[in-house]
């Protein structure tokens, strides 16, 4: 089991944004699987303003970004940065294709999968599903993120 | 995550929201450290609180069909949401171009479901 120690290695995020717990299969340059526990942070972690959400659903869009920072472990898992992961940023490009199932409750466990498409250079095109107890709850077609450093 | 959403230049199928997230909220504190930008799919929350704001209510996200991030958003850049509408049957789409300082920083394609929350 890879965790979070090992994660922080390899992705610049960091708490309260990192949204994974533990990877649990990698096949570096193909795909990996890992998971997340779903907490109350986490529901409200991306709300902007309207009215806070206080019930048991979790938004769709901690999902996606849950699953995309899986797709940014897979992109630079066999790339990390020598120093560390803080040394470069990873952006999204595009989202394309996304379905959302759901609702995804509090407490859920998040099983995502990627899968990489194409590598070419600093860019990554991965696609992949998140699996609740047995049900899909996010369908990715296509995600484009891309390596940089950050801006001085 | 705080900010007041502002809803101006509303047409019969178009609304114009803004609304700044300051450099205090925790979501910039982990994203990234020393390299703060909102996460780009904060950006679909950003619209969806327009449209919150705007119509009163709006259902569950369903579908994310076509994005493009553009630029990156920084803490306290004041955020605008151009949107525009597509009723349906099944709920609701809508196009969004979202822009800070003057430059476009994405645009975004959604669908809704019709009622509930989240």
């Amino acid at each position: 089991m890879i965790g979070t120690d090992r994660i922080v290695r390899i992705i610049p995020h960091r708490a309260p944004v990192l949204l994974l717990d533990e990877v649990t299969e990698v096949v570096p340059g193909e795909r990996l699987t890992a998971r997340r526990l779903l907490s109350r942070n986490d529901r409200d972690l991306l709300c902007v303003a309207g009215p806070v959400r206080d019930g048991p659903v979790v938004p769709g869009t901690v999902v996606l970004e849950s699953w995309a920072q899986a797709g940014a472990l897979l992109a630079c898992w066999d790339r990390p940065h020598p120093a560390l992961a803080a040394a470069v940023v990873v952006l999204a490009s595009r989202i394309d294709r996304v379905r959302f199932g759901g609702p995804v409750r509090l407490g859920s466990v998040l099983v995502h999968r990627v899968r990489m498409v194409r590598a070419a250079g600093d860019a990554a095109i991965l696609e992949g599903e998140t699996v609740v107890a047995g049900t899909t709850v996010l369908e990715v077609g296509k995600f484009v993120l891309a390596r940089r450093p950050p801006p001085v | 995550m705080t900010g007041t959403v502002v809803v101006t230049g509303v047409g019969a199928d178009t609304a114009i929201g803004t609304v700044t997230i300051g450099a205090d909220e925790a979501v910039f504190t982990g994203h990234y450290p020393g390299f703060p930008v909102l996460p780009g799919v904060c950006l679909i929350e950003v619209v969806r609180s327009v449209l919150l704001t705007w119509l009163g209510e709006v259902g569950p996200l369903a579908g994310l069909d076509r994005s493009r991030f553009h630029r990156p958003v920084r803490p306290d850049e004041e955020i605008t949401a151009a949107v525009s509408l597509v009723r349906g049957d099944n709920g609701l789409a809508c196009t969004a171009t979202v822009a800070v300082a003057g430059e476009k920083a994405a645009d975004l394609r959604l669908r809704f479901r019709s009622g509930g929350a989240a």
